[in-house]
């Protein structure tokens, strides 16, 4: 518009230059004619015909002026309009570039901090899991090297537990043996006796019958003085015998008494090897306890690294979940970038459009435009920016739980 | 356990859903287009189909429509990180509408993904 109108206005200088021109020649061809210039009527042709001139090149510059005029101002409102909404629709689509920009930015940010958060928490998570892991490691092998007689926990467990039966059995068979002998022995005993009593019973009949026999030589006086010797001599016999009877019953007696003493001494040593199967027995008892308090640790620290492996788990299950934020980014920014491209197209087309608003001075039809047109093809190419544009990718600001939605 | 095909144009998300479902046994199937996935569920006995909704040519909509027509037995999870039309009409929903059995929005957990399958196997 600004170079068509230079143009115009170069035109309409000259045409009035032009005119002077022909003012000064018409005014040197009178003076060469020698016209008397005093002359009145020939003055006033004279000035008649230059405002005539003048007259008619003003009037033609306002006869090229006037077609000039009006399409202009049309052109001009209509290229103000186009450039208002243009403007408009520009500051719509970069104001929306702006905000997917900051939801790119957003996401990054919040990704970031997210895996920093998650690795930091994996590494920390870990070194305590190792940590624990070692002092478990040091516990069981310490208690494994400071028994005294360097045996394995488990060999003095082992070899307490087979001398604790050995023992045992062996008590077991001895004192069946014991028992048995001396339940032989009581019978035995009791036999003897028996045959002791038997022999008592003897020993006091052939008593009785050395007192008759020494009655009945006496009566028979002298004649019977040898019976009498004879009769004596078996009493003596029956005394010794029931003396023999005794003894024999005083020394089963002494028998019977040192089984007994050998009972005791056994039931000592039952008694002692009670006292070394208790004791190994405590022994036992301690060495579980400290299997047992071992275990416990064992235990607690397997809980311990097992609270710490659930946190590793959440630790990668948020990494996971922020890792995805590349994929949401690339779309947002290949959305940017496409709504980029529309724009550009939009502001070459709508350039185009303002181009073809300004008015031809050499066609006749300039006039007539309808300049509305214009504005109507302005708002097409924005709607089809709008349609182009409109499939955004992402919605989230940030890497959050999101619910799964199950139907 | 199941041959499942796993359709998305970034290699990241198939790793990290890949990873997940062969610890559970299963034959994992990879596309990174739309187009590839169609020949894949054409050649191959697939019992789910986890797609991507924004891909460059097919996009996961036009997948899942494509898809139901030709096996309507087929099992399909949608995911997406919620992008829509305008910003009222969210793809998901609509994914939902024309065949999807789950929707899955981004960032998405690995447990929600194996529970996500293993509810549509069992029923």
């Amino acid at each position: 518009m600004g170079v068509r109108d230079n143009k115009l206005f170069a035109i309409n200088n000259t045409a009035v230059l032009a005119g002077l021109l022909l003012f000064a020649a018409s005014c040197g061809l009178l003076y060469q004619l020698k016209l008397d210039l005093n002359n009145s009527v020939q003055l006033l042709a004279i000035h008649m015909i230059w405002l005539l001139l003048l007259v008619w090149f003003s009037r033609g510059r306002h006869t090229t002026k006037q077609p000039v005029v009006s399409p202009f101002k049309d052109a001009f409102h209509t290229g103000l309009e186009i450039s208002t909404m243009a403007e408009q629709v520009l500051k719509n689509q970069y104001g929306l570039m702006d905000g997917e920009l900051s939801q790119v930015n957003n996401l990054i940010h919040d990704a970031t901090e997210k895996l920093s958060i998650s690795f930091h928490t994996m590494e920390e998570q870990s070194r305590t899991q190792e940590n624990l892991v070692k002092q478990l490691i040091s516990n069981v092998t310490q208690k494994a090297n400071n028994d005294e007689n360097s045996k394995s926990f488990t060999e003095e467990i082992s070899g307490l537990v087979t001398m604790f039966s050995d023992n045992i059995n062996i008590m077991s068979d001895g004192s069946n043996k014991l028992v048995h002998a001396m339940n032989k022995l009581d019978e035995r005993i009791a036999t003897i006796d028996r045959f002791l009593n038997e022999i008592d019973g003897i020993s006091e009949q052939t008593n009785l019958l050395a007192l008759n026999a020494a009655i009945e030589a006496a009566r028979a006086g002298d004649a019977g003085r040898g019976f009498s010797v004879v009769a004596d001599e078996v009493r003596s016999l029956s005394l010794r015998s029931h003396g023999f009877s005794r003894q024999i019953r005083d020394t089963f007696k002494d028998a019977k008494d040192s089984m007994k003493t050998a009972s005791k001494i056994v039931g000592t040593m039952a008694s002692r090897d009670m006292s070394m199967t208790l004791q190994s027995q405590n022994r036992i008892t301690e060495l579980m306890q400290d299997m047992d308090a071992l275990n416990e640790e064992v235990a607690d620290k397997l809980a311990s690294t097992q609270t710490i492996s659930h946190r590793i788990h959440t630790a990668v299950v948020d990494a996971v979940k922020s890792l995805q934020f590349a994929d949401m980014s690339s779309q947002l920014i290949a959305h940017v970038q496409k709504r980029i491209g529309a724009i550009g197209l939009y502001s070459v087309q709508v350039e185009s459009v303002l181009d073809s608003t300004v008015p031809n001075n050499e066609s006749p039809e300039t006039s007539q435009i309808d300049y509305t047109i214009y504005k109507e093809q302005v708002m097409q190419l924005s709607n089809v920016m709008d349609e182009t544009v409109r499939n955004k990718p992402v919605s989230s600001q940030e890497i959050s739980e999101q619910d799964v939605e199950l139907f | 356990m199941a041959n499942i095909l796993v359709v998305d144009d970034e290699q990241n998300i198939r790793n990290i859903l890949r990873d997940s479902l062969v610890k559970d046994n299963h034959e994992v199937f990879e596309a990174c287009t739309g187009i590839e996935a169609s020949a894949i569920l054409n050649s191959k006995n697939i019992q789910v189909l986890i797609t991507d909704l924004v891909m460059p040519d097919k996009t996961g909509l036009e997948l899942i429509m494509e898809i139901k027509e030709q096996i309507p037995e087929l099992n399909i999870i949608a995911i997406s990180g919620g992008g829509g039309i305008n910003g009222r009409f969210d793809y998901l929903p609509i994914a939902q509408l024309i065949g999807a059995n789950n929707i899955i929005r981004k960032p998405f957990s690995i447990a929600e993904i194996k529970q996500t399958v293993a509810n549509l196997l069992h029923s």
